[in-house]
């Protein structure tokens, strides 16, 4: 990498923790103690979104990833059971065709992506240099988000809504006392 | 390139083979979830590395910008492109969290277990 | 888990104590949104979750005596019909959805009132974001597990 040692040795560190920290949530058998070592996990994923020189990101994934996320697991946690119950049976086959695609994306993207720090998209220097003519915001990615991408916008709204709606429609006699409707 | 120019990339491959693992191999629906919660993060995290220009700078402008110059900031911006996809991609992400959340309580409420392959008859 | 009663008067203070500064950030985070990092979502998330820090602390029932499941629906609803009809609104000039300078005033660029529709968009976002998480929890919260 063509960074300063720091910047590479804590970027690096950061990178293997997040790893370990999948690998701890994925096999540890107390689901609360999963749910809270995920929220730990999305801190550290927040701080190479930083490390990464995406500041919009990093705000996102440390209000989701460690409030809302976490928040979530641990009430659908509470309303269910807390420990993973069943045997620890392993399907080797299947095993064995995840191991077999991780090694083709490691070697694919080890060898025929271009280095790390080159970017491949060029549209984003057209983003980068006009939207202080195009829109008049100083924040980049927030005009892009609402302005030259408006509709993807829209539609990740509709999908957040619809979201709420299979919520609420899996839960429309839960809310309120005892058996009476939905209010 | 080579496997230590690549390494980030490497890395969320790693993440993302973990979550595939985790959603196919285990059988408790609350891991299911946690596994897609790893897999978008490795994908998102792939993503942002892929804008990633050497010494950059983020793209939003500042006071400390204009003094060095508009032409730094076109040429040392990362690429905001990939951020607004995945600033997207995060929302529908726990979009989907929270429904996949509820129907697990439901499902809870209705078979009195978690486990994938105990919920076998169909009810209601 | 957040009961139905509410925690200790310790957890009660503070909470009383952090819930305003909390809803401060979430403020300048929406409407500096088009100026530094953050926007509407990153703000309405926050807000749902000093809601969230409420109802741990309060209980939900003393949070759901002033902010209702229905005024949740409500302001869910109109944060996402305000995102269409402020699109809407480039349509009636003349110019194609989604329009965003040239419809509403341009302002100058690093001010707060600046670069048009973005702040109406990201307060119609934190309106959307916040309702559907905060109802989101309620529903989640009320539901009784099985047996009891």
């Amino acid at each position: 990498m063509a960074e300063g040692l720091g910047f590479t040795l804590l970027f690096n560190l950061f990178l293997i923790l997040s790893v370990v920290l999948a690998v701890i949530v994925v096999e540890l058998r107390n689901l609360l103690y999963a749910a809270i070592v995920a929220g730990f996990y999305g801190l550290v994923i927040a701080v190479l979104y930083f490390l990464l020189q995406a500041p919009d990101i990093a705000l996102t994934q440390v209000v989701v990833g460690v409030g809302l996320q976490t928040a979530l697991l641990v009430i659908a946690i509470s309303k269910t059971l807390r420990v993973e119950e069943g045997s620890r049976g392993l399907r080797f086959s299947m095993v064995w065709l995840i191991f077999l695609l991780a090694v083709i994306l490691i070697f694919t993207v080890a060898y025929d992506f271009p280095g790390f720090g080159q970017p491949v998209g060029r549209v984003g220097q057209y983003y980068v240099e006009n939207v202080l003519r195009d829109v008049g915001a100083w924040n980049a990615v927030g005009a892009i988000v609402w302005d030259y991408r408006g509709y993807d916008t829209l539609g990740e709204t509709l999908v957040l809504f619809t979201a709420i709606i299979v919520a609420l429609v899996v839960f429309r006699h839960a809310h309120g006392k005892g058996d009476e409707p939905n209010r | 390139m080579s496997f230590e120019a690549n390494f980030p990339y490497i890395v969320c491959m790693l993440l993302v083979s973990i979550g595939l693992y985790c959603i196919l191999c285990k059988k408790n629906l609350i891991k299911i979830i946690l596994g897609f919660i790893i897999l978008s993060d490795g994908v998102n995290l792939f993503f942002i590395a892929l804008g990633y220009k050497a010494h950059g700078i983020p793209p939003i402008l500042h006071e400390e910008t204009f003094q060095h110059g508009l032409e730094y900031f076109y040429r040392a911006a990362v690429d905001p492109l990939p951020q607004a996809f995945v600033l997207t991609a995060i929302v529908i992400s726990m979009g989907v969290v929270t429904a996949a959340l509820a129907l697990a309580v439901k499902i809870y409420q209705l078979y009195g277990t978690l486990e994938t392959t105990k919920i076998r008859r169909l009810k209601h | 888990m957040p009961t139905e009663k509410g925690m200790s008067l310790i957890v009660r203070t503070v909470a009383r104590l952090l819930a305003p500064v909390m809803l401060l950030v979430a403020a300048y985070i929406v409407l500096h949104g088009h100026i530094t990092h953050g926007g509407g979502f990153q703000g309405g998330v926050l807000v749902s979750c000093t809601l969230l820090l409420l109802i741990i602390a309060f209980g939900v029932d003393y949070v759901e005596a002033k902010v209702t499941f229905n005024f949740g629906q409500v302001f869910r609803s109109a944060g996402a019909t305000a995102i269409i009809l402020v699109a809407l609104v480039g349509l009636v000039f003349g110019f194609w959805f989604f329009k965003n300078v040239g419809v509403y005033p341009y302002g100058f660029p690093g001010e707060v009132f600046s670069a048009g529709s973005l702040t109406l968009y990201n307060l119609a976002e934190m309106a959307n974001v916040s309702a559907s998480f905060l109802v989101a929890f309620y529903v989640l919260i009320r539901f009784r597990r099985r047996g009891k």
